[in-house]
């Protein structure tokens, strides 16, 4: 049913890339959030505590926490732990720093009446995002 | 979206005002872009982190080395100098560090890194950055006022300016804040532009608002309870804070949440009543914050059984010398416990004038660590081989549970001090 279920927002860095992807609903905290070395989520009682970013492509509302928040994705990218791409429902100037700092494709500003990223891509989706056009699609759903 | 650009901003990116300034201009553009803003605005402040990077596992502590190959130029080749610098009609100062101004034995650290991050602070001080070393920069002078365009790197400082002074900023993060440090320039968006500045969830104050911790629970509970995008409102049954409960509460509200401005109904200068706060609108939002919530908050945040401690501290942010002058009133004549390490931290031309009104003397003669700089949060090493460890900070709390293996215990500033002395710390 899902499949090659198109959704769309601002193309906000290209180009474009194809992963699996990680929702973080509640986003993660930005200090402490995540081990660079590894790319694991170290935040206690995260959805995801224990699991990587490495290689995702993932899928929040905005940033939450220090303006230390870019850092730690700057840095796992550095590492070659970091995100392939990210989906963020509202771009956000600390989104925008990790963005920019990283080159990391990059669709933002979703009209919620239409689409809601964190609902509308589940974990283990396989999808396509295109940071030119704004496009998303679900080439592999989990379910 | 092609981005605006000024007579000045032109020439800039043509190169007329140096390659630093141009390569610097070019990122804020695409930085511009990125977010979806249609023009620049020059900045009079900015607030920046200069000390060697949490991450920086290099053993050369030069500025470009560290700095300007990280943000501004990969390839090494563009650097700052004394002569192509940092902006020059812009007033930046240092936020923390991971080093103590002074000190590095007592908080575990190798020599080489105290010396440079010094380094580090005395090559940005020669590039145009005023040296503080401090969360909390409004307490030594930097202060955008109403309508001045900042940036910060310091989650609490931001909500403080925006809400506060009725000052314009938006967070962003080290890589942009040093380059609109360059260049002078930040894409105007969020929190620059009058509609974006309205409240949108309403918080009906039904708890003490008294003390210190009051406030810094009040964040905390708030922070917890935000949208993305919001801007709270704080309304209802609430005794006008400080400067010292303001802080507090700052702090918390940016661990719980990314907000970034705040309005105060009747107190906030953007503010005088909950329809302007609101701007006519509804709200998204409404919550009732009762003292059950608060008192929650601050259960969760402390270890929940009694047992020894060996590292307190106090001051985030940054003590006031208000705190300090409360701070050694109350420990005239006591002694911290043998083996345990209470660490008051502040900023230097704070702690002058601790020294100079004789607090730091009773502090220090108690047992104390007067320290400035930092905090536990980003003094590397200060909590290597730690067995319980008690915090007056719900930030620094929330943040040393993700961090560390050992009870993280939260209380008030007396508290603290009690189990400093004692080498325990006593759940009621």
């Amino acid at each position: 049913m899902r499949k090659n279920t198109v959704i769309r927002a601002r193309g906000a860095m290209g180009p474009t890339v194809e992963g699996t992807v990680m929702v973080c609903p509640n986003s993660i905290q930005g200090w402490y959030g995540i081990d660079v070395k590894t790319g694991v989520i170290t935040e206690k009682g995260h959805v995801h505590e224990g699991e990587s970013i490495a290689g995702k492509i993932l899928v929040m509302p905005c940033a939450r926490g220090s303006l230390g928040w870019s850092n730690y994705f700057h840095n796992a990218f550095l590492n070659g732990v970091g995100p392939i791409g990210y989906v963020f429902t509202r771009m956000d100037s600390k989104c925008a720093t990790t963005i920019l700092s990283t080159e990391t494709p990059c669709v933002a500003d979703f009209d919620l009446e239409q689409w809601d990223p964190c609902k509308d891509l589940r974990d283990g989706d396989y999808v396509r995002l295109n940071g030119d056009t704004g496009e998303i699609t679900i080439l592999q759903p989990a379910d | 979206m092609a981005v605006k650009l000024s007579a000045q901003e032109q020439a800039m990116l043509r190169g007329e005002l140096g390659p630093a300034k141009k390569l610097a201009l070019e990122k804020i553009i695409r930085y511009a872009e990125i977010l979806g803003a249609g023009e620049l605005v020059t900045i009079t402040k900015a607030h920046l982190d200069c000390g060697v990077p949490n991450s920086y596992l290099g053993d050369l502590y030069e500025y470009n080395e560290v700095f300007t190959k990280r943000f501004l130029d990969p390839t090494g080749e563009v650097k700052l100098t004394e002569e192509d610098g940092f902006w020059e009609d812009l007033y930046i100062q240092d936020d923390v560090t991971p080093c103590d101004h002074h000190q590095w034995e007592i908080v575990n650290q190798p020599k080489e890194l105290f010396d440079g991050n010094q380094a580090l602070l005395q090559q940005a001080s020669g590039c145009g950055v005023c040296l503080a070393s401090t969360c909390a920069p409004y307490l030594t002078g930097w202060l955008p006022l109403r309508d001045e365009y900042f940036v910060t790197v310091e989650s609490s400082n931001v909500l403080f300016c925006n809400s506060i002074l009725g000052a314009r900023g938006n967070g962003g993060g080290s890589a942009t804040t040093f380059l609109s440090c360059v260049c002078g320039r930040t894409p105007k968006a969020a929190l620059h532009l009058d509609e974006n500045r309205l409240g949108t969830h309403v918080f009906n104050v039904q708890c003490k608002t008294e003390t210190k911790q009051d406030w810094d629970m009040l964040g905390y509970a708030i922070g917890k309870r935000l949208d993305q995008d919001a801007i709270p409102i704080v309304a209802g049954d609430f005794k006008n804070p400080d400067l010292t409960r303001l802080k507090s509460f700052f702090t918390t509200l940016a661990t719980t949440s990314g907000v970034e401005m705040c309005h105060f109904v009747g107190f906030s200068p953007e503010a005088p009543t909950l329809e302007a706060a609101l701007g006519c609108k509804e709200p998204k939002a409404v919550f009732d914050i009762t003292q059950d919530i608060v008192d929650g908050y601050r259960k969760g945040l402390s270890h929940p059984e009694s047992g020894p401690v060996d590292l307190l501290q106090i001051g985030c942010p940054h003590c006031t010398i208000d705190e300090i002058r409360r701070l050694a009133r109350y420990m005239k004549g006591k002694k911290v416990k043998e083996g345990v390490r209470l660490f008051i931290e502040t900023t230097y031309p704070i702690l002058y004038m601790a020294q100079t009104s004789g607090y730091a003397k009773i502090l220090e003669e108690a047992g104390a660590h007067m320290m400035t700089s930092g905090c536990i949060n980003t003094i590397r090493f200060m909590t290597e081989g730690v067995k319980g460890v008690g915090l007056s900070a719900g930030k620094l709390a929330h943040y040393q549970k993700s961090e560390l293996d050992v009870p993280v215990y939260y209380g008030t500033d007396e508290e603290v001090l009690d189990a400093a002395v004692a080498g325990y710390w006593e759940v009621k």
